[in-house]
C-alpha cells in the first residue's frame, strides 16, 4: 500500500448555509507538486485553510504524513494543542503575506523557531539569517515590513514558514498581490524549493507558466469539487472539461469576457 | 497681586498633600483599571457563553450610570458591611469604573488587528495564548498607547469625585481651603494644579502618536 503525504477523504465545508466544498479526494505523494486553478469562489483558499486546519471541516478525514489532522473524538482543548504541534511541519503562505508588522524581517522569522522550537537565541537567529539569505533578502534582516516592496514581503514570509523546517508548504495565490515585476522573484524562489529541497507543495495560483513549469499534477475546481485533474501538459493545454477551457481562456485573455 | 503671592507659598504647602493623594489615587486606579480592562477585554473576545454576557451588561451598567453615584453607593452601601477607607473606596469604585471604559477600547483595538495576524501565527504552530501575547498585544499596546495616556488624563481629571467619600485629596482640600478663607482664586490654584500634571501627559501622547504611526 502507498502512503501518501497529504490524504484528503470526502472533505465538506459550508459557511452558514453556503456549501463551498462538495465532497474533496485528493492523495499527494511525499515530494509531489500540485497546482489547484479555478474560478474565484471555487473553494480553492477553502480548501487550502482545511488542509492545515485553519478551517475545520464538517466531514471528511485529513491525514498528513500517516497521522489523522485535528483526530476527530478528542476533547476540543486537547484537540488544539494536537493541531497545533502538527502544523508546525506545515507551511502556510498568505496572499497578503501576514507578516507581524512590530518585528523586523529577522524577526518575523526567528519567531517561530524561537518560541514554538524553543531554540535558543543564537540558533533561532542563525536558522533565520539562513533562510533569508536563500530568499535573498540577507542585507534585509533588520528592515520592518512597512519597509519593503510587496515582493519582499512576501519572501520574509516563505522564510518564516521554511524556518520551522515544515515537510509539507501551502501557498494561496502568493503572487496575486503583487505588481507584475515582483512576481518574478517569489516564483523563483518557490521553484528553488522545488529544484533543491524537494518539497511536498500544493499551491494555488494563476501563474499557468509557471504552474506548467513545476507541477507533477494539476488539478482544476469548480463550485466545490475537483472537475479534473491531470498533468499539467493535459490540463493546461487539452482540457477536457469545456468549463476548464474557458476558464484557461479567461486567465489568458482577461479582456475577451 | 502681592497679597496673592504672599499666600501663595502656604496655599501650596497646605494643598502639596492632597495633590500627593491625587497622584496616588491617579496611579493605583489606572494600574488596577488598565489591567482589568485587559483581562476584561481577553476573555470576552469569544462572544459567547455566560461569561460574555453578563460580563457585558456589568459593562454597559458601569458606563450608563454617573461614576459620582458608583463611588457613593461603594462608599456607603460596602462601607455598612466592611469598613472601608476613603481611598479604598475610591480607588475599587474608580478602577472598576475604569476597566468597564478601557475594555471596550482594548476590544476594539484587538478586534481591528487583521485575522490574518491570528492566522500567520496559528499556522506556526503557535498556541492562541502565545499568539495573543507575542503577536497580538504588542501590536494592540503601540496602537492604544496614546490613548491609553488619554485614559490616565482622564483618570486624574475624575479623581476629583473621590472627594465626595472625604478623601483629602487636591479638590476637597481646595474646597475646604476656599471654606476657611474666602478666598475663591484658590480654585484658580487647584486647577492650575491638576493642569500642570496632565499637561506633560497629554504632550507625551501626542508626540507618541506621532512616532509609532509607520506601525498604525
Ligand atoms: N469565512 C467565511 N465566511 C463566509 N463565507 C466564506 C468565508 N470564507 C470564504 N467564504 C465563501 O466561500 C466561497 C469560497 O471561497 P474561497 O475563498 O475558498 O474561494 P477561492 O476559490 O479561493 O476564490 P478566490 O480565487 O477569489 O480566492 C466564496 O463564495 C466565499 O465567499
Ligand atoms: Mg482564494
Amino acid at each position: 500500500m502507498e502512503t501518501y503525504k497529504i490524504e484528503l477523504k470526502g472533505i465538506h465545508k459550508s459557511y452558514g448555509r453556503l456549501k463551498v466544498l462538495k465532497g474533496i479526494d485528493l492523495r499527494i505523494k511525499e515530494r509531489e507538486v500540485v497546482v489547484i486553478i479555478g474560478p474565484s469562489g471555487s473553494g480553492k483558499s477553502t480548501l487550502l485553510r482545511c488542509v492545515n486546519h485553519l478551517e475545520t471541516p464538517e466531514r471528511g478525514e485529513i491525514w498528513i504524513g500517516g497521522e489523522r489532522f485535528g483526530q476527530a473524538g478528542m476533547e476540543p482543548r486537547m484537540r488544539e494543542s494536537v493541531a497545533n504541534r502538527q502544523r508546525q511541519g506545515i507551511g502556510f503562505v498568505f496572499q497578503s503575506f501576514n507578516l507581524f508588522p512590530h518585528m523586523t524581517a529577522l524577526q518575523n522569522v526567528m519567531e517561530g523557531p524561537l518560541w514554538v522550537k524553543r531554540l535558543g537565541r543564537k540558533e533561532a537567529e542563525a536558522i533565520a539569517c539562513a533562510q533569508l539569505a536563500k530568499v535573498e533578502l540577507q542585507d534585509k534582516l533588520h528592515s520592518y515590513p512597512s519597509q519593503l516592496s510587496g515582493g519582499q514581503c512576501q519572501r520574509v514570509a516563505i522564510a518564516r514558514s521554511l524556518a520551522m523546517s515544515p515537510n509539507v508548504m501551502l501557498f494561496d495565490e502568493p503572487t496575486s498581490a503583487l505588481d507584475p515585476e515582483l512576481i518574478g522573484g517569489v516564483l523563483k524562489v518557490m521553484k528553488q524549493l522545488v529544484d533543491e529541497h524537494g518539497m511536498t507543495m500544493l499551491i494555488v495560483t494563476h501563474e499557468m507558466g509557471f504552474a506548467g513549469d513545476v507541477a507533477d499534477r494539476v488539478i482544476m475546481m469548480d463550485g466545490g469539487v475537483i472537475l479534473e485533474e491531470g498533468p499539467p501538459t493535459e490540463i493546461l493545454r487539452t482540457p477536457r472539461h469545456p468549463r476548464t477551457k474557458k476558464f484557461l481562456d479567461q486567465i489568458i485573455k482577461p479582456y475577451a469576457s | 497681586m502681592e497679597k496673592f503671592l504672599a499666600t501663595l507659598g502656604e496655599d501650596l504647602k497646605f494643598l502639596g498633600p492632597g495633590l500627593l493623594l491625587t497622584i496616588r489615587l491617579t496611579i493605583f486606579t489606572f494600574a488596577i483599571g488598565s489591567v482589568l480592562g485587559l483581562l476584561l477585554a481577553v476573555f470576552r473576545l469569544r462572544k459567547r457563553g455566560l461569561f460574555y454576557h453578563i460580563t457585558g451588561f456589568v459593562i454597559d451598567f458601569l458606563r450608563g450610570t454617573p461614576m459620582l453615584v458608583q463611588l457613593l453607593a461603594i462608599y456607603f452601601f460596602v462601607g455598612m458591611y466592611i469598613r472601608t477607607s476613603p481611598l479604598t473606596a475610591a480607588v475599587v469604585g474608580m478602577s472598576i469604573n475604569l476597566s468597564a471604559y478601557m475594555s471596550e477600547a482594548y476590544r476594539g483595538v484587538l478586534e481591528s488587528i487583521h485575522r490574518g495576524q491570528w492566522e500567520a501565527a496559528k499556522s506556526l504552530g503557535m498556541s492562541r495564548l502565545l499568539t495573543l501575547r507575542r503577536i497580538i498585544l504588542p501590536q494592540a499596546l503601540i496602537i492604544l498607547l496614546p490613548d491609553l495616556t488619554n485614559y490616565l488624563i482622564m483618570t486624574l481629571l475624575s479623581s476629583s469625585l473621590a472627594s465626595v467619600v472625604a478623601l483629602r485629596e487636591l479638590t476637597l482640600l481646595g474646597q475646604s481651603l476656599v471654606a476657611r478663607s474666602f478666598r475663591v482664586e484658590i480654585f484658580l490654584i487647584v486647577a492650575l494644579l491638576y493642569f500642570a500634571v496632565s499637561y506633560p501627559m497629554s504632550r507625551l501622547a501626542s508626540w507618541m502618536e506621532k512616532k509609532w504611526k509607520h506601525i498604525r
